[in-house]
């Protein structure tokens, strides 16, 4: 599936080139008088240049020696080429040149702490409900995006082996050769309905379907706003697109604000008309790495004033928001027609595999053929379908789910908040909960130790039983931070779901207080001590 | 090369069934016969080989050649390659036949002029090579009016459409002050071509992917704008799913009772990254089986083969970086390329020569501008590609990339599995020493009948990929249940389960993948692609073919992809046919005999006559 963008490109560029030449010709030709203007141009010339000769035979001179100058300039001077002049470089020195070079190693060498930290990698054994095996020890799963507790439902199971039965488990090819299962199929209309979308498309990975869908509409040339706080796949895609970008700070709708009107007077004073490029607001509904909801209403009423497009992902807002799961627009009671693309997740609230784009036909449509995790990927398997399904089902039948996540999101982050030396930054509603390091006591320290600190309280909650993690960042993007990237602060990331009872959570709550209690103690003893 | 338990070698008995080159002789006969009933053209070509534009003439030279190349390759790499040698004397035409000769084969020489009408980038080097054979005058002529009238009527109904308000695609007009969501040509193109034939994609199957499925047909109420599906199915023969070794076949007895517990054990996800809490023991189980098998240190399992490539190539090369990618490279590697900020430079396809000259280039240079040495310099290509079905020239490739110092990329999506004598991929199959490529990539989609990719390479790289690609630290983790079920998979390759099946799946591959494809080359289509890949690329050209092929194909009960732009060069439509060990001899030539039909009523015969 090798596509070949340059052929099919230039053939189309020609279509329009040539479009564009009729259209010219059409105008010109419509003109009063063109024919008699043409015809007339012969004699026209001929007396203009007598005219020249008898009456400024000097200016004639000049300007004849001054063309040929120029002449002389473009065609017969020999330039030398810089680019050229390296192919003077003999086969020998290219030897020797490639003798030279030293690239530098492919990864960083073996690290050893590499090793140990393998060797402590949580290791899932066995999954019930939301209790876990991890390396051998019964653990309470305070991390996994299953919010609605429905991966580990019967029903999700019994159709994720009725799926299997029937057709095996891979789907053997994309979407577009033989791929198309009809589950497949059912599963994306099936989630139209549910939003109340036209139409939906699937993707094989939640990831996936975030970073194909946007470079499907936005492309060079076109403009794209973003918050600045939004996570990797987003930035994936809008790196993908090569669009121009520019970035408001995260959640600060008057700075989004101050970006939409420099951009409008930009356009005043360039005089450049809007409708030639399209432009997008692009924004998470609940941030991943922050827990914390975009502020819909306003962003729509400041879409609509500037006349952008929105870009809203629900991947992990989708199913934990709204009276019945639908999301944010559910939440805050905004029509889904003011949101034009929208990504949901079935890999999270729904415990499955994969990624939905929803919108309009024309929206969804055109990713069949544009979107590349979706043209040139083969299917999920289809059981993944299939779960997704009876997960929205059940979705449907128990919308008290999502009440119950709300509940225990806020008793948690509010027993959380009553940790001394922690401090909890999600949003009190937000299903993702980043509990980070109190500023009175990480005053002073590095990224660093605030990060190894997180980390020994999530070891700490382990050994506890209580599966807790901390947010990672790739090495890239910790590295980046050094050339003017955007790390969010570190935090250990809690992840509750429905199905959490009051006694797990507040034991969750409990090994977290101890467990911080032992570490940032042992860490000031530290600290003051060396 | 030693991997560890390849089984012994196998006997001399399965070689019968590929016919040497002197049964492909004998064969012509018989098939002559055969197509009596269906053509009267065929007969008369096949009564008359010595005429001017025989193809089984071309035919032979073109297998001969590929037997000796075999045999110099298989004797070049060393005593430690013995299973390869081997294999080329069991899937080709004997080797005994054929004297040996050394040094490199000579180019296939097809006498056609024409070969740069349609002024297609690589075509003639391609062509020398025996590849590709490059597009008839005639057909690229018709192709490109074809197109042209496609377009041309295109704007008219388009203009029409405005004029009287009357089009189903009227709705889609932007609210004022907005540019319209899609640029005009995107749009054109789907509406007024696509649309068109949109019927032969997607195409819903209700059943499991085997060798015969069961394709649900569909409805269109406006013109092909919306497809719905019906409730009339039809049995179709299967040629277009990516199931090589048939695990879509007998998966109820070959991995189900290993795949279903896990579903008890565990949910169908971890709906959880990787380095949080999507590590189950079943991935650590497969990355260690995946490692072993393809003969590298360690492996790193991804929830999506697209993702593995998008993901890994930002992971190791950034700016300051160069990429020298083949041409004809999947999408996920130009996304991933795209995402590295690394500079891409291409080679000409699958040419180790080019690739030379490009790599002396780029050392040579250094950097643009600054002229400073590259940091890093990361060639990427393909075990088979996709599109063309053509097998990677992966000896020639890694002798260059190791003349130079830099690291080496390939993507064994379609290749893990199908080739080599243990399906063990490109490198077993070219005979190069895994250690010498760097990164080992591939997907579980195409031979494993499950989903996601995996990287294999050395245990600090992927100790470190598992810290710096997305797809380990922020994307959720491949689903358990294909954790087990690619775990099965590839014991039943490895033989591990204590019989012969994979064995006999890859053999049966093998022969179904060389007699489709003699057999298509014999009827005088125009066949991308080499010998041993299961992907056999049939060429189209015009745009009407592309859908007459594929509605005729399924009326008759076969399901082949039709493939056109933007998938390939818009000229060089194909129907590209993808064989599976889930097929049986006879289903291969009931798939055949449906094959000649069409071709005789689309004419495409084109190695036999210019105008197909
Ligand atoms: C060469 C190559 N790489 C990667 C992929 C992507 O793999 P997957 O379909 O598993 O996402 C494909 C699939 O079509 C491919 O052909």
């Amino acid at each position: 599936m090798a596509a070949d963008p340059s052929l099919g490109d230039s053939f189309i560029d020609l279509t329009i080139a040539l479009e564009q030449l009729w259209q010219q010709m059409r105008r010109e030709l419509s003109r009063d008088g063109v024919k008699e203007w043409l015809l007339g141009a012969p004699a026209r010339y001929k007396k203009w240049w007598l005219h020249l000769v008898e009456h400024a035979p000097g200016h004639v001179v000049v300007e004849t020696a001054l063309i040929l100058f120029i002449i002389w300039l473009i065609f017969l001077r020999k330039t030398v080429d810089p680019s050229k002049e390296d192919s003077f470089l003999s086969e020998k020195e290219i030897d020797q040149l490639v003798e030279e070079w030293q690239p530098e190693p492919l990864v960083p060498g073996p690290d050893p702490a590499w090793d140990e930290e393998d060797a402590q990698a949580l290791v899932v054994e066995e999954v019930d409900g939301t209790r876990v095996v991890v390396n051998g020890k019964k653990l309470i799963n305070m991390a996994s995006f299953d919010f609605l507790g429905l991966a580990g439902r019967g029903e999700v199971k019994e159709a994720a082996r009725a799926a299997l039965n029937k057709y095996g488990c891979g789907s053997c090819g994309p979407r577009g050769f033989y791929g198309s299962i009809d589950v497949h199929v059912m599963a994306e209309q099936a989630m139209a309905a549910f939003l109340g979308a036209e139409e939906a498309i699937s993707y094989s990975d939640a990831a996936s379907s975030v970073s194909s869908t946007l470079p499907a509409f936005a492309k060079k040339g076109d403009l794209l706003i973003a918050d600045e706080g939004v996570y990797e796949p987003i930035q994936t895609a809008i790196n993908l697109s090569r669009a121009q970008v520019r970035y408001f700070r995260h959640n600060d709708m008057e700075d989004l604000e101050r970006v939409l009107r420099e951009v409008a007077e930009e356009d005043r004073r360039l005089d450049r008309n809007e409708r030639e490029q399209r432009r997008f607001i692009v924004v998470e509904g609940l941030y991943k790495n922050f827990g914390d909801l975009c502020p819909l209403p306003a962003l729509i009423a400041l879409k609509r004033q500037y006349r952008y497009r929105l870009y809203l992902d629900q991947t992990f807002s989708f199913g934990c928001f709204g009276t019945a799961g639908r999301g944010l627009a559910e939440h805050f009671g905004v029509p889904l027609a003011d949101i034009e693309v929208m990504s949901v997740s079935i890999s999270h609230a729904l415990g499955s595999v994969g990624g939905m784009c929803v919108g309009t036909s024309e929206v969804v449509d055109h990713q069949r053929l544009s979107g590349a995790g979706y043209c040139y990927s083969a299917s999920a398997p289809p059981f993944t379908s299939s779960a997704a399904m009876a997960a929205l089902a059940l979705l449907e039948k128990e919308p008290e789910l999502v009440t119950k996540l709300r509940e225990n999101a806020v008793w948690l982050a509010r027993a959380l908040g009553k940790i001394p030396g922690l401090k909890v930054r999600s949003q009190e509603i937000s299903p993702v909960l980043h509990v980070g390091v109190a500023e009175a006591v990480s005053n002073g320290w590095t990224r660093e130790e605030e990060e190894r600190v997180l980390q020994a309280i999530a070891r700490a909650c382990v050994d506890a039983g209580y599966a807790v993690v901390t947010s990672k960042y790739t090495v890239l993007d910790v590295e980046a931070v050094s050339k003017g990237g955007l790390l969010p602060e570190p935090s250990l990331r809690l992840a509750v779901s429905a199905v959490h009872t009051r006694a797990e959570l507040e034991g969750a709550v409990e090994a977290i207080r101890r467990g911080a209690a032992g570490v940032l103690k042992k860490h000031a003893g530290r600290r003051t001590g060396g | 090369m030693a991997f560890p338990g390849s089984p012994p070698q196998t006997s001399g008995e399965e070689a019968n069934t590929t016919s040497s080159p002197a049964a492909t002789t004998a064969m012509t006969n018989g098939k002559a016969r055969r197509s009596l009933s269906t053509s009267g053209r065929t007969s008369r070509a096949a009564a008359t080989p010595t005429s001017r534009s025989n193809p089984f003439a071309k035919l032979r030279r073109l297998s001969s050649r590929k037997s000796t190349t075999t045999a110099a390759d298989a004797r070049s790499t060393g005593p430690s390659s013995a299973p390869a040698s081997s294999s080329s004397s069991h899937f080709f035409p004997p080797v005994t036949s054929q004297p040996a000769q050394t040094g490199p084969p000579a180019p296939v020489k097809i006498d056609r002029p024409f070969s740069t009408v349609a002024g297609l980038r690589d075509m003639p080097k391609s062509y020398e090579r025996g590849h590709e054979v490059p597009i008839t005058w005639f057909a690229a002529i018709t192709t490109y009016f074809g197109y042209a009238v496609l377009i041309l009527f295109g704007h008219i109904r388009d203009f029409f459409g405005r004029m009287f308000g009357m089009s189903r695609y009227l709705a889609t007009s932007p609210p004022p002050g907005y540019a319209p969501l899609l640029k005009d040509w995107e749009n054109f193109y789907t509406r007024r071509l696509y649309h068109r034939i949109r019927d032969c994609w997607e195409r819903p199957v209700c059943s499991a992917p085997g060798g015969r499925i069961t394709v649900v047909e569909r409805d269109s109420p406006d013109g092909n704008k919306t497809m719905l599906m019906t409730k009339r199915t039809r049995e179709c023969l299967n040629l277009g799913s990516y199931n090589y070794l048939g695990f879509a076949d007998d998966w109820q007895t070959s991995c189900k009772s290993h795949v279903m517990p896990t579903l008890d054990n565990f949910n169908s996800c971890l709906c959880s990254a990787r380095m949080d809490l999507g590590t189950s023991r079943e991935h650590v189980r497969l990355e260690e089986l995946v490692a072993r098998y393809v003969g590298k240190e360690a492996a790193l399992v991804y929830n999506m083969g697209f993702g593995t490539n998008s993901t890994t190539i930002p992971a190791l090369v950034g700016r300051g970086s160069l990429i020298i990618s083949d041409t004809m490279n999947h999408s996920s590697i130009v996304a991933g390329s795209r995402a590295s900020g690394a500079l891409v430079r291409t080679f000409v396809h699958n040419d180790a020569a080019s690739l030379e000259r490009v790599l002396r280039d780029a050392i040579a240079r250094g950097m643009p501008r600054t002229h400073r040495p590259w940091r890093k310099i990361l060639v990427m290509v393909e075990g088979i590609y996709s599109m063309e079905g053509e097998i990677c020239n992966l000896k020639g490739i890694v002798e260059v990339v190791k003349r130079y110092g830099v690291y080496l990329y390939v993507d064994e999506a379609h290749s893990i599995g199908a080739l080599g004598e243990t399906g063990r991929g490109i490198c077993e199959y070219a005979g190069v020493d895994p250690a010498d490529v760097d990164i080992l990539m591939g997907t579980f989609t195409k031979s494993f009948g499950g989903m996601g990719g995996y990287i294999a390479g050395d245990k600090a790289l992927i100790q470190y990929l598992r810290r710096a690609s997305a797809g380990s630290v922020y994307h959720n983790s491949l689903s358990t249940l294909v954790c087990s079920q690619v775990y099965r998979a590839l014991r039943v390759i490895m033989g591990e389960d204590g019989t012969d099946t994979g064995r006999r799946k890859i053999a049966a591959l093998r022969n179904n993948s060389n007699h489709m494809r003699r057999e298509l080359i014999k009827m005088g289509c125009h066949v991308y692609g080499d010998y041993d890949s299961p992907i056999i690329p049939v060429m189209l050209y015009n745009p009407t073919k592309i859908a007459a092929f594929s509605r005729e194909a399924f009326t008759r009960g076969l399901a082949v992809v039709v493939v056109g732009f933007p998938a390939t060069p818009i000229v060089l439509s194909r129907t590209r046919i993808c064989v599976s060990a889930g097929h049986t001899r006879k289903e291969i030539e009931r798939a055949l005999e449906v094959i000649e039909e069409l071709v005789d009523l689309l004419r495409l015969r084109y190695a036999n006559n210019v105008m197909g």
